[in-house]
């Protein structure tokens, strides 16, 4: 971004407009624009956004139109990801003769289309085809000058709800999520536009299926849904300071504070998204009670008791932390004293007593809240006392993915267990940010993230974000073992990942084939991955 | 109970009911004056088929065919029956005829082997554990040469820094022979300590004629021998786990071929 560019910005209303008095000195706007913004001109039919896709940034359109697409959603292969279909038992079969004894041999026609990626990492964009057939089979609507959209992902963490393409020639400003969250925070009339795109959008729906508001009537819901807060906490890509952090040798900090043993709960905190964790004073420390995902709700027991026994001395008795990027919901006690506590049954969980556990017991759970193993729904878990290191996981994977194993059977360790580098099928996969054209994906079939290799580009963005080391880029070869090429003669790229297995009948054949019931795929939400029964 | 668990048990109870059935048939195919042996040789050579398709299964991983830990418990069950089953058939330790001899030969090494491997897959994982350092086997002389090249850089420096060949010669004498290649693999296997020993014994000897800077580059060494050393560790003992299927399994195929041969000459000739 130029000076030029961002006094032409300021030529906008949307930005000429802000109190630029307002914002601190060592976060001017101008400042804003200059470092956290870019402007793209998108052609006729080239996507801008796609439903599904993990964004760091909202955009502003400067002029020209876009389409977004309502109803249906385009379909999958428009949008360059993969509709996985299951083998049947003889095609899996069939691998036996059709994998190659080469490594990552591919089939050189599937990468006619293959678009190089350019030195910056950027790409010549997707176009959809046939855009008037588009717009007569689906419900779109058009997206003019000045329209701000894409702003719930950026700072919600949460997938992009539709597929957005340019519909005339448009110049659309990119605003990254940092510049995103300081325009929200210094001028009252970006935070009024976000705040009410959130409440329309996403507050009605996360409230509406929380158990402890079904009850409520619409007014009753609304009135709840007015007095709700939303905030953000953390750094949205603390897969850097994670990766600079293990590369240092040291364990990532506990996050930021968001409540405090000892303060007075005004309300209830209800995770949307990101982790949270739950802890308690010990000795010097902090000891790790639980982590809170997607849904939970923190300082509910506090709140109750203090409704119950009429005591207002009640305070928290614990503390919570942000781990990585927290998006959460504060409800206000007024609003739950007058709807939702008459109505409730009193909340059983007592945080507090899990600090009655032995000290000890709680090591693992540290070590899997340090290292960031909570956002695994589907980790690799090796109890390294019943493994034998024969590896024939790593041959059932290979055998399953045509000769190419997709994991590592090497990893972090803490006392006999392993979290092998394999992907874990992240709850927050903030590999999926950013990746240019769509090809690692959230899979619609099972959830799993997986990586498209027809259209992956191989710039390696997704594996630089990955903060486990869980994807590699290869080069591929034809069937003779020879590098393939690009027009500019550069070495194809691919990413590749462990897929669980998702295009194999019968699960990830890793679990399946350890002879000795060491491996499991395990979801460290779970009650007690380290002790829990298969998925 | 883990469910691998509960599989072993219900395996184990089909095991000691095949095996009191088959006691009770054979006894009454005796009272009939038929021929027992016909079915124990056959229910001998059903199980042998049964135990060997446990290494095809491996091969089949990419299709479902249940978790390969129930095919280890039911390989070790009725592993055990098969024994049994043989004495049943043979009626002794030592089958009289020299191919049937043969046949026990290669049916004993195949059963001891398994026994064998059966006890090191017990053992080793904790074994390796407690090592303390995770390394895939295959990297271990790559290991092995970094830590060489590391070793050599240190005494190198340590010849500049110092101007005294002591320590050069006491790598060139000593030292090189113990970097170059895993060593004390039988002591590692049985877990004693002979690498420890060497390294302890040997620095020791030289660390009397070396000045403060000079000790300082030993210790370093020192450092540097004693990865050596649990790499060797590793070396020897998950080598071990990689390398006994490769005298079970050919054991077990030459059980198979000539159980095959066997039955067609007890066709032939005796029936
Ligand atoms: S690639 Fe990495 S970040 Fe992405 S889902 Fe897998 S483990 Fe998580
Ligand atoms: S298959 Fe099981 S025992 Fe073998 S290396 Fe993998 S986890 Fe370990």
């Amino acid at each position: 971004m130029t000076e030029a560019v961002v006094d032409e910005l300021m030529t906008f209303p949307i930005f000429r407009d802000i109190d630029e008095d307002r914002f601190p000195g060592n976060t001017p706007l101008r400042g804003i624009l200059l470092n956290d913004t870019r402007v793209t001109t998108y052609q006729p039919g080239e996507i801008v956004v796609r439903e599904g896709d993990y964004g760091n940034s909202a955009f502003l359109i400067l002029d020209g139109h876009l389409r977004v697409v309502l109803n249906p959603n385009l379909p999958q292969n428009m949008l360059g990801r993969l509709s996985v279909k299951k083998k049947g038992f003889f095609e899996a079969l069939g691998q036996l003769w059709t994998n190659n004894w080469r490594p990552e041999v591919r089939d050189p026609e599937r990468y006619q289309n293959t678009q190089a990626a350019s030195s910056s990492g950027a790409m010549a964009g997707v176009y959809l085809q046939d855009i008037p057939a588009i717009l007569d089979e689906h419900q779109t609507a058009q997206l003019g000058p000045e329209m701000i959209f894409g702003e719930l992902a950026a700072l919600g963490r949460v997938p992009r709800t539709a597929s957005i393409f340019a519909e005339t020639e448009a110049r659309v400003l990119e605003i990254r999520w940092q510049g995103l969250r300081e325009l929200r925070r210094f001028d009252t009339t970006w935070k009024e536009k976000i705040d009410l795109a959130y409440r329309r959008n996403a507050l009605h729906n996360a409230l509406k299926e929380a158990p402890m508001f079904r009850h409520l009537t619409g007014e009753q819901l609304k009135a709840v849904e007015d007095a709700t807060l939303f905030e953000t906490h953390g750094a949205f890509d603390w897969h850097t300071s994670y990766k600079r952090m293990l590369a240092q040798g040291r364990e990532m900090e506990h996050g930021t504070p968001i409540a405090r043993e000892g303060d007075y709960p005004d309300g209830i905190l209800m995770v949307r998204a990101g982790f949270a964790r739950v802890s308690a004073r010990i000795g010097n420390g902090e000891r790790t009670l639980t982590y809170l995902g997607a849904g939970d709700v923190y300082g509910l027991e506090e709140l109750y008791r203090a409704w119950k026994d009429k005591d207002d001395s009640i305070v928290l008795e614990t503390s919570l932390t942000a781990l990585g990027y927290l998006d959460i919901l504060r409800i206000p006690r007024q609003v739950l004293e007058e709807f939702v506590f008459k109505e409730m049954e009193p909340p059983q969980t007592k945080l507090r007593h899990l600090a009655g556990n032995e000290i000890s017991a709680d090591a693992l759970k540290e070590w899997a809240v340090g290292r960031r193993f909570i956002n695994g729904t589907r980790a690799m878990l090796i109890d390294l006392n019943r493994c034998t290191r024969c590896d024939d996981c790593v041959r059932a994977c290979a055998a399953t993915h045509g000769g190419n194993p997709r994991f590592i059977r090497h990893g972090a360790t803490f006392d006999h267990w392993m979290v092998a580098n394999a992907c874990m099928h992240c709850a927050d996969p903030v590999c999926m940010i950013g990746c240019p054209t769509g090809a690692i994906h959230r899979s619609i079939s099972d959830g799993s993230v997986v990586v498209n290799d027809d259209t992956c580009i191989g710039c390696g963005t997704c594996a630089a974000s990955c903060p486990y080391d869980n994807i590699r880029l290869v080069q591929v070869a034809n069937q003779r073992g020879e590098p393939l090429v690009d027009g500019e003669h550069k070495p194809i790229m691919k990413a590749t990942k462990c897929d669980f297995c998702s295009s194999n009948p019968g699960g990830p054949a890793c679990q399946r084939a350890c002879p000795h019931d060491a491996l499991r795929r395990v979801d460290f939400r779970g009650p007690d991955p380290f002790r829990g029964g298969y998925q | 109970m883990r469910s691998v668990h509960r599989a072993t048990v219900l395996f184990w109870l089909v095991a000691v009911a095949a095996f009191v059935f088959l006691i009770w048939n054979s006894w009454q195919t005796w009272l009939a004056n038929g021929e027992p042996a016909i079915v124990t040789g056959y229910t001998l050579a059903g199980l042998m088929v049964f135990l060997f398709i446990f290494n095809w299964r491996k091969k089949l991983s990419m299709v479902p065919l249940g978790r390969s830990a129930y095919w280890t418990m039911a390989h070790a069950v009725f592993g055990t029956l098969t024994i049994a089953v043989f004495f049943v058939h043979t009626g002794s330790f030592w089958p009289n005829g020299v191919y049937e001899q043969v046949l026990a030969v290669f049916f004993y090494l195949a059963s001891l082997s398994g026994i064998l491997g059966y006890w090191m897959q017990r053992v080793i994982p904790r074994r390796l554990t407690e090592n303390g350092l995770e390394v895939i086997w295959e990297r271990i002389p790559y290991e092995v040469a970094e830590i060489r090249n590391r070793a050599e850089a240190i005494v190198v420096e340590s010849a500049e820094k110092t101007a005294s060949d002591t320590l050069p010669r006491f790598y060139a004498e000593t030292l090189s022979w113990y970097f170059r290649r895993p060593r004390y693999l039988v002591s590692h296997f049985f877990g004693f300590q002979s690498g420890r020993a060497f390294i302890r014994r040997e620095t020791a000897a030289i660390s009397r004629y070396l000045d403060e800077t000079e000790r300082g580059y030993l210790g370093e060494l020192e450092e540097l021998a004693h990865i050596k050393n649990r790499l060797d560790f590793a070396w020897a003992v998950n080598g071990a786990a990689k390398i006994w299927l490769l005298f079970h399994v050919p054991m077990a195929a030459g059980v198979l071929v000539l159980m095959v041969w066997h039955i067609i000459l007890v066709h032939v000739y005796l029936l």
